[in-house]
């Protein structure tokens, strides 16, 4: 990635704005990208050339989601109770996404935020302690209790295959 | 394993194309050509927030939607609203509350002015975090005493009715932090 602001911007917008579309849906997270971009990009010339760009901009975003958690626990309970997904038209979701979402939209606020970083933005524990600026002792704790969450509340629904990674 | 599950829930959603990628980019870069303004914003802002107030002052203000706020390039005000409209029709408005508060619980409404029916309710609570537009590089900064914030965006699709052609406003109230109204403002056309 190279650190002028629209090479960061074409590198890392694709991936940043579905991440945000899979928790919020397509058009919040334009708005929210927007926020971010914007955040990042009045604060560009005060980045630390040494800082890896993809935490400090996934951190942001993170910052800019607080205000709609509320909104992203609204959407997947609507898609548990429904079966009706306000963010995708998945042709065939798994028979288990309605119960993963119950499971979501049941953990913490941080915990939501540290698995889905993990496992939607691809982000490394070390690189969601950067971006959330928490030490990386507490995001292994939180992943591994929002990952035990997940487990025990779909292991009654079949779901043996489900473990700790 | 837990993140296997994860990585196929939603894995449908696109990436979003160059459209909206130059859309973004557009929006996000603005904020600097903004900035670099500041000083003639500051002065135009000042001269208009003089002009606005003595009009309504002198009762000449009747309603009508108002000029887009900018968090950051004006003075605090409890409530700030940004539209973001396509065509006319609103697609949603971005909303900041800023108190005069340490912490509040606030009943947000959106109200058919006409029908004076309440199309949309939800209750907030403040916090000592600013909003995204006013926070530091990291994102974050250090809380202001006796001031909090909250802010959103509210989606017309939420509403009872959805979006229709009439007059809209919203409405703050707060036991602790005050209440207020936006000027009224119309969904569609």
């Amino acid at each position: 990635v190279g650190h002028s602001f629209d090479a960061v911007f074409a590198a890392e917008f694709p991936a940043l704005h579905r991440y945000l579309a899979r928790r919020v849906g397509a058009s919040a997270a334009d708005d929210l990208a927007a926020e971010a971009f914007t955040v990042a990009f009045r604060n560009w010339e005060r980045l630390d050339p040494e800082r890896p760009v993809r935490p400090w901009l996934y951190g942001i975003a993170a910052n800019v989601m607080r205000h709609h958690w509320r909104k992203e626990r609204r959407m997947l309970r609507a898609y548990a109770r429904t079966g009706v997904d306000p963010v995708s038209t998945e042709d065939e979701p798994a028979a288990d996404a309605r119960e993963l979402a119950a499971a979501l939209a049941e953990l913490r606020r941080d915990e939501r935020e540290i698995l889905l970083l993990t496992a939607w933005a691809e982000l490394t524990d070390a690189e969601i302690a950067g971006a959330l600026d928490l030490p990386v002792g507490t995001v292994k704790s939180r992943l591994s209790r929002a990952r035990e969450k997940l487990r025990n509340r779909l292991e009654p629904f079949g779901q043996e295959a489900v473990e700790a990674s | 394993v837990t993140d296997d599950l994860l990585t196929q829930f939603r894995s449908s959603v696109q990436l979003p194309d160059e459209a909206t990628a130059q859309r973004v980019h557009a929006r996000a870069t603005d904020g600097r050509r903004k900035l670099r303004r500041r000083p003639l914003v500051l002065a135009l802002v000042a001269a208009v927030g003089v002009a606005f107030a003595a009009a309504a002052f002198a009762g000449a203000f009747s309603t009508g939607e108002p000029p887009v706020a900018t968090t950051g390039e004006q003075g605090p005000a409890p409530m700030t609203i940004a539209y973001s409209r396509t065509e006319g029709t609103l697609n949603s408005i971005a909303v900041t509350l800023s108190l005069d508060v340490s912490d509040a619980t606030v009943r947000l409404q959106v109200v058919n002015v006409d029908s004076k029916e309440v199309v949309f309710e939800e209750q907030v609570s403040t916090t000592d975090t600013p909003p995204a537009a006013l926070l530091g590089p990291t994102g974050d900064t250090s809380p202001e005493p006796n001031r909090s914030f909250w802010s959103g965006t509210l989606y017309p699709t939420d509403w009872n009715g959805g979006c229709q052609a009439g007059r809209y406003q919203i409405r703050y109230s707060s036991a602790t932090g005050g209440s207020g109204d936006s000027e009224w403002f119309s969904c569609r056309g």
